[in-house]
C-alpha cells in the first residue's frame, strides 16, 4: 500500500501547537447561550457580549482523548459497514448540490426528491460507493422538513451508510423518530450507526449555533459527527496552504471539544473540505491540485490525533463530464486518497459541488478504479519476484499461458478498466465506447430500469409518512 | 468424466486434462465421444466466458492450450478408430513475416484459434515468404496467417501472396493478414482475403471465411 505525506512532523506538530494557541487566546465564536454556559462551566472564558469562546490547551486535549479513535459506521444492508480508524478506506458520493444534468434532456435544473431517490438507488448498485451522501436536495419539498423527508425516502433505495445534515434541534426528535422506526428501537440506532451527520463550521472561526445545538442533541444518541470546515485558501483562510490547514484543524478541535465536553466519547470524523479561491473569477475552485493537497494535509492531522478523517476530493470546476472533469476529478482525489483519508467524497459530482451528472457516478467508478490501482502499489518480496520462470521461459517466448499469470490476474495485479477504451482504432471506431459519456449514461439507465430492491417493508414506509406528516405540522409555518 | 475434463480445460489445467484423458481412454471410453463431450464443450465455453468478459486473455488462452494437449492423446485414436467422426474448423498455418521477430500478438492470435476448434500450424516468427510456400505446400491449409507488427516488414505479407499467385497456390487458400500498422485498406491493396484488428476478431473473421 502506497502512502505519502505532504506534511513532515513539524510541520504537524506546528499546526497542533498553534491552533492550541488560537484557541485559548483568539477563540471561536458561537452565538449559543446552552453552548456557552456549558463550556463556561468547563472551565473555558466565555464572553456572551461577543458570543466568544476561548479553550484552553487542557480541556482540548482532554477532548481529543475522549474522542474515539475508531468506530464502525453501519447500514440497512449489513454487507456495507465502515471499519474507520482501521486503515480502510471508503468512497462516498459527494453532496450537496441543488442542480441536476437531467437523464434525459441533459438540461440543468434543479434537483428534486426523483433525484435524490434516483441517485441513492445508483449509489446502491455501484459496488464502489461504500456511503450516500445525498448528491443533491430535493428542492421541490419544504426546506423546514427536506432533511428529514430525504432521509425517509433514502432508506428505501439505499442499503449503504448515509450521511446527512441537520439545520436546527427541532429536527432531532423526528430524525430519531425515523431511524428508531427503520431499526425497531434506539438501541440498534446507537448501536448499528446508520446515519452520520455533517456539521460545518463558518470560516474563518464561527460556526452556526442551531447546526451545533442540533449535532449536540445527535450526540447524546451516538451519531457520528463530520466537522467539516471548508476553508478557501486566499480569501476566508490564509493564501498559504499551510495556515488554511491550521484554521480547518482549529475549527475541528473547537466543535470536537464542544461536543466532547457535552457528550464525553461521541464518535466524530475529522473533516475537511478545504480548496482556495480562484484568483481570476473569485469563485471557490475545487478541482484545483491544491484541493487534493490540503485535503491530504488535514487526513495527516487527523491521523496525528488518530482520528478518522474524511476528506473531500474527485472533485471538479467542470460543467459537465469531459476532459477537464476527468482531469480534475483524478488529481484531487489522487491525493487525499494515497495519504490514507477514511473516507473520500466527491463521486459525482460536477460544477464546484453544485450539479449532479448521473452518468458521472459510472465515469467516477472508473476513475477511482485507477486510483485505488495506484495506491495498492507494487506487491513486493521474495513471492513476486518470478526470476525462475524468466529463467524457465527464456529469450523469445512468452508468459500469457503461465499459471501464474492466470492467477495473479484474478489477485488484482492488474486493474482491469470497467469503462474507457483500448480497443483497436477500427473497432473502437464503431463501437459504443467511442462516446463513454453516452456508454455512462445508459449504464445509469439501465440500473434505473432494473432495480429490484427495496429496503423498507411497506408497513414501516407508512409509519415514516405518518411521522413526517406530524413534523410538517410542527416545524413549517 | 466428461465433466472432469470440461472442468480441467477451463481451470487451464493442462497436465490435469491430459491425466484424465488417458484415464478416459483406459476405461475404454470411445474417444470420439471424450472429445464431443468433454474437451469441446469446456473450449466452447472457456470462448464464451471470454466473450460476456468474466475470462481474461490468458485464461482463454491456457483452456486452449489444454484442449490442445489433450487432441495430441486423441488425434491416433480418432485416426486409428478411422471413425472420421470429428473434424476441425480448418487448417490455419501462421507465422510471423520475414525480417520480423514479434511473438505475442500471432501467438494470441494462434491460442485463440485453437481454443476455437482450429487446427494450428504455427511456424513461429522471422519466417521467409519460402519457407510459407513450403509449409502451404505440405500441409494443405485452408487459412494461412500473415502478422507482421513493422512498417517495414508488412511489405513481406504482399510478397508471401504474389508467391502463392505465381505458384498458382493462391486459389486453394484464404490469406489473413494482421498486425499493429495493418489496416483494412492495406489487406485490400495487396489482394489478402482479410485482416482483423485484434485476435477475437481474427476468429470470427477465419470462421466466416470458411463458410
Amino acid at each position: 500500500m502506497i502512502s505519502f505525506k505532504v506534511l513532515t512532523e513539524e510541520d504537524l506538530a506546528l499546526i497542533h501547537e498553534k491552533s492550541l494557541e488560537i484557541l485559548e487566546h483568539t477563540g471561536i465564536v458561537v452565538k449559543s447561550r446552552l453552548i456557552l454556559e456549558r463550556m463556561g462551566d468547563a472551565g473555558c472564558k466565555v464572553d456572551y457580549d461577543a458570543w466568544s469562546l476561548k479553550i484552553p490547551a487542557d480541556i482540548v486535549t482532554k477532548a481529543l482523548n475522549s474522542s474515539p479513535k475508531s468506530f464502525t459506521l453501519g447500514g440497512l444492508n449489513p454487507d456495507y459497514h465502515l471499519s474507520l480508524g482501521t486503515g480502510h478506506s471508503y468512497l462516498t458520493t459527494d453532496g450537496q448540490g441543488c442542480f441536476v444534468a437531467d437523464l434525459e434532456s441533459g438540461q440543468r435544473r434543479e434537483s428534486t426528491m426523483q433525484d435524490v431517490a434516483d441517485s441513492a438507488i445508483i449509489a446502491d448498485a455501484l459496488d464502489y460507493i461504500d456511503m450516500y451522501w445525498p448528491l443533491v436536495c430535493a428542492a421541490d419539498v419544504a426546506p423546514e422538513v427536506r432533511t428529514l423527508r430525504e432521509l425517509a425516502t433514502i432508506y428505501r433505495y439505499t442499503g449503504k451508510h448515509v450521511q446527512s445534515d441537520v439545520f436546527t434541534p427541532a429536527e432531532v426528535p423526528y430524525f430519531m423518530q425515523l431511524l428508531e422506526t427503520i431499526l425497531g428501537d434506539r438501541r440498534q440506532v446507537m448501536e448499528k450507526k446508520i446515519f452520520s451527520v455533517v456539521c460545518c463550521s463558518v470560516t474563518p472561526l464561527k460556526y452556526e449555533e442551531k447546526m451545533m445545538e442540533a449535532c449536540i442533541e445527535l450526540a447524546q444518541y451516538a451519531v457520528p459527527i463530520n466537522i467539516l470546515p471548508m476553508p478557501i485558501a486566499g480569501a476566508t483562510a490564509p493564501a498559504s496552504l499551510l495556515s488554511t490547514v491550521l484554521l480547518n484543524n482549529v475549527e475541528v478541535l473547537g466543535a470536537l471539544t464542544i461536543f466532547q465536553v457535552f457528550s464525553p466519547g461521541a464518535p466524530i470524523i475529522y473533516g475537511s473540505s478545504s480548496s482556495i479561491l480562484d484568483m481570476k473569477t473569485g469563485l471557490f475552485a475545487v478541482g484545483a491540485p491544491e484541493e487534493g493537497l490540503l485535503n491530504a494535509a488535514c487526513a495527516e492531522m487527523a491521523r496525528y490525533y488518530g482520528l478518522p478523517a474524511f476528506a473531500s476530493g474527485l472533485a471538479s470546476d467542470a460543467k459537465e463530464p469531459g476532459i477537464q472533469a476527468a482531469l480534475e476529478k483524478m488529481a484531487s482525489g489522487i491525493t487525499p486518497w494515497l495519504a490514507g483519508a477514511d473516507i473520500l467524497g466527491g463521486a459525482g459530482m460536477m460544477e464546484t459541488c453544485q450539479c449532479l451528472y448521473f452518468e458521472q457516478l459510472v465515469i467516477d467508478e472508473e476513475i477511482f478504479g485507477f486510483i485505488k490501482r495506484i495506491r495498492e502499489g507494487i506487491r513486493g518480496g521474495g513471492d513476486y519476484i518470478f526470476s525462475d520462470l524468466i529463467k524457465e521461459v527464456g529469450a523469445g517466448g512468452h508468459f500469457l499461458s503461465q499459471k501464474s499469470t492466470r492467477r495473479l490476474l484474478r489477485q488484482g495485479e492488474h486493474y482491469i478498466p470497467g469503462l474507457i477504451s483500448r480497443e483497436p482504432y477500427e473497432i473502437w471506431e464503431n463501437s459504443p465506447k467511442k462516446d463513454l459519456r453516452a456508454l455512462a449514461r445508459d449504464r445509469v439507465v439501465k440500473i434505473l430500469k432494473d432495480r429490484q430492491r427495496e429496503y423498507l417493508e411497506p408497513a414501516v414506509i407508512a409509519e415514516l409518512e405518518k411521522i413526517m406528516q406530524s413534523a410538517e405540522k410542527e416545524l413549517c409555518p | 468424466m466428461f465433466e472432469k475434463i470440461k472442468q480441467a480445460i477451463l481451470e487451464g489445467e493442462a497436465d490435469i486434462t491430459v491425466d484424465l484423458v488417458k484415464k478416459a481412454l483406459a476405461e475404454g471410453i470411445d474417444p470420439l465421444e471424450i472429445l464431443n463431450k468433454g474437451c469441446i464443450p469446456g473450449v466452447e465455453r472457456a470462448g464464451e466466458l471470454f466473450e460476456a468478459e468474466e475470462f481474461f486473455l490468458p485464461e482463454l488462452i491456457t483452456a486452449g492450450e489444454a484442449t490442445k494437449a489433450a487432441m495430441e492423446i486423441l488425434m491416433p485414436e480418432l485416426q486409428n478408430k478411422k471413425t472420421g467422426g470429428w473434424q476441425s474448423l480448418g487448417k490455419v498455418v501462421i507465422g510471423t513475416v520475414e525480417g520480423d521477430m514479434h511473438d505475442i500478438g500471432k501467438s494470441i492470435v494462434a491460442s485463440m484459434l485453437t481454443a476455437a476448434g482450429f487446427e494450428v500450424v504455427d511456424l513461429g516468427v522471422d519466417v521467409s515468404c519460402q519457407r510459407f510456400i513450403e509449409e502451404i505446400k505440405k500441409q494443405s491449409p485452408a487459412i494461412v496467417g500473415l502478422s507482421a507488427l513493422l512498417t517495414s516488414t508488412m511489405s513481406k505479407q504482399q510478397e508471401v501472396i504474389k508467391a502463392l499467385e505465381s505458384e498458382g497456390l493462391r486459389g486453394q487458400v484464404k490469406v489473413l493478414v494482421g498486425g499493429a500498422p495493418v489496416t483494412g485498406a492495406w489487406a485490400e491493396k495487396i489482394g489478402a482475403d482479410g485482416y482483423a484488428e485484434d485476435a477475437v476478431a481474427a476468429v470470427k473473421l477465419a470462421k466466416k471465411i470458411l463458410n
